[in-house]
């Protein structure tokens, strides 16, 4: 028994040592790669011992380890927030003291560094002399102080770079429609849908369709259009409150809650004639509109949950032939996060509502 | 037959209060004598006790992928943890589930001041000598142990710049390569 595992251990042994031989090559003593040379289901084990931001850069070392960890890439810490929150007290730490940013910065080396504006690495090409001489948190890039992100959705942000390159996609479409019926045939004009998610907030969901589209003066409008499940009677109330915005400007649950509330006014005319109502429906900072034409919810039958329909329209400005952001896709960032005057406040902004820097009860679980 | 033989001289062991010492000879040829006891963290070896009986007198059990410098080690760590709980069937195969699962459940343990001092050798290759044998010896809690350390390593370097100098990794990527990675995940981006 003893001879067989005997002679057994030494095969194996003789068979390690010699893939040893291939693998190690002449001149490998000094610049031997020990944890190479482990076999890959050691490499997952040490991997899991690593928390998400150590397992991504150990990913991204070399194509083995890339292929074991390649997951944590994809980890929620290392996109985008969810929500970008202005207002709140913690708005710039949110954006600066993230997983995202701090792996960001972790990735900068000779060719990649970080832009604090567009949250984002750029070539060093992309910055002047002095701006690479700054701290990270500083820095900007070539576009300027008015490039940022725009938070479409929970999971679309645009960059100014990202939103040429949705003009430039709107743009191809166009040219596709426009070609005659007998080479793409006949196909109704249809709203192109760019994106679609849902996301929940505790106990709501909220599904959200994006419709860009390029109107006949060259501006680029975002319709969004929401689909807001929550328990009834809980719209605007304690503890029922999203995260997301409408636009940088107004938290999307008091605008709905407001724009709903538009039916008590006594000018009759659905906010078109009256100032107050007007003020509802259009954002006083960056003019972006919220319409909820029928501004009571539906009830499904199903899970007792109130629906509400409603869409919001804004305006990223002028983008094609444009090489810097202007003012008005500026006004629709939601990073940096926009400063705030009191009079454009209204009364319908969510400051407003809670006189100090909102502490807000969000449904955020 | 022979596993009845068997059966009785284990059973006969475990009923004799004085300690067992039985003799691994180690890659290089060196024979080194451990208490049968400690040899129960070597599930290897254990298995193949249990399955085939102590080694007659004079026999020694050889470990063909152990060098004797690293084997002393692995039996002085298996010595000063022999008294730990080991872990049961059970256990195990959460471990297993804890391993393959989702990267968000993290393993967290701590690490013994005797670990920690254990672990303090001073070439990386002794770290994964002691985690190769421990892989090879199928002893779970040293493996986790060398995991462990060796991901505190690398958390500790931060950067995979840093990564690759501590371990000596040689970045395969291609410049391109790096930047498609950056962009898919929508960290990098070139202004027009």
């Amino acid at each position: 028994m003893y001879s067989l595992f005997k002679s057994l251990q030494t095969l194996i042994f003789a068979w390690r040592s010699s893939i040893r031989g291939i693998r190690g090559g002449g001149n490998e003593e000094s610049q031997r790669c020990f944890i190479l040379e482990l076999p890959t289901e050691l490499l997952y084990e040490i991997a899991s011992h690593l928390p998400p931001i150590s397992e991504a850069s150990l990913a991204l070392t070399c194509k083995r380890f890339y292929g074991v960890s390649r997951a944590a890439l994809h980890a929620d810490e290392l996109k985008f927030q969810r929500d970008f929150t202005p207002f709140t007290q913690h708005a710039i730490a949110m954006s600066f003291e993230n997983c995202r940013w701090q792996f960001l910065e972790m990735l900068e080396d000779r060719r990649w560094v970080a832009c604090s504006k567009c949250l984002k690495l750029h070539p060093r090409s992309a910055f002047s002399p002095e701006e690479l001489n700054r701290e990270p948190d500083s820095r900007f890039c070539r576009l300027g102080q008015l490039a940022g992100v725009v938070d479409l959705c929970p999971c679309k942000k645009l960059t100014f770079q990202g939103t040429l390159e949705l003009v430039e996609l709107l743009r191809a479409r166009e040219h596709l429609a426009a070609l005659p019926a007998c080479i793409v045939g006949n196909r109704p004009q249809e709203r192109y849908l760019w994106h679609s998610c849902t996301e929940r907030y505790g106990s709501t969901a909220l599904k959200i369709n994006i419709f860009p589209e390029l109107d006949n003066a060259g501006r680029l409008l975002v319709r969004t259009e929401y689909h807001l499940h929550m328990d009834s009677n809980k719209l605007g109330a304690k503890g029922y409150i999203t995260t997301r915005f409408g636009c940088p400007h107004r938290s999307l649950d008091f605008w709905l809650t407001n724009v709903c509330q538009i039916s008590n006014c006594q000018c009759h005319d659905l906010g078109r004639g009256c100032i107050w109502c007007a003020q509802t429906l259009t954002c006083s900072s960056c003019r972006s509109t919220l319409s909820c034409p029928k501004r009571s919810p539906f009830r499904c039958e199903h899970t007792d949950k109130a629906i509400f329909y409603f869409g919001t329209l804004r305006s990223l400005g002028k983008v094609a032939s444009v090489t810097a952001p202007g003012q008005e896709w500026a006004l629709q960032r939601a990073h940096p996060s926009p400063t705030f005057t009191s009079t454009h406040c209204n009364g319908l902004c969510p400051l407003r509502r809670t006189e100090e820097p909102p502490h807000w009860v969000f449904n955020d679980s | 037959m022979a596993s009845k033989s068997q059966d009785t001289t284990v059973t006969g062991d475990t009923s004799k209060p004085e300690k067992k010492l039985i003799t691994l000879t180690s890659s290089d040829n060196v024979d080194i004598e451990v208490e049968r006891e400690v040899l129960q963290c070597f599930s290897l070896i254990k298995d193949m006790l249990d399955d085939l009986g102590d080694p007659e007198n004079g026999d020694t059990i050889p470990i063909a992928n152990v060098s004797a410098r690293v084997l002393k080690k692995v039996i002085e760590w298996c010595t000063h943890h022999r008294n730990d709980p080991r872990p049961s069937a059970d256990d195990k195969v959460e471990g297993r589930d804890e391993t393959t699962g989702p990267n968000t459940d993290r393993k967290k343990i701590e690490i013994s001041e005797w670990d920690q001092e254990f672990l303090k050798v001073d070439e990386q290759e002794m770290l994964f000598e002691i985690l190769l044998a421990a892989n090879y010896l199928d002893i779970k809690a040293l493996l986790d142990l060398c995991c462990m350390a060796v991901a505190n390593i690398v958390k500790a370097c931060v950067t995979p710049e840093k990564i690759r100098a501590k371990f000596g990794i040689e970045n395969d990527f291609t410049p391109e390569e790096e930047e498609q990675i950056r962009r898919e995940n929508e960290w990098a981006e070139q202004p027009e």
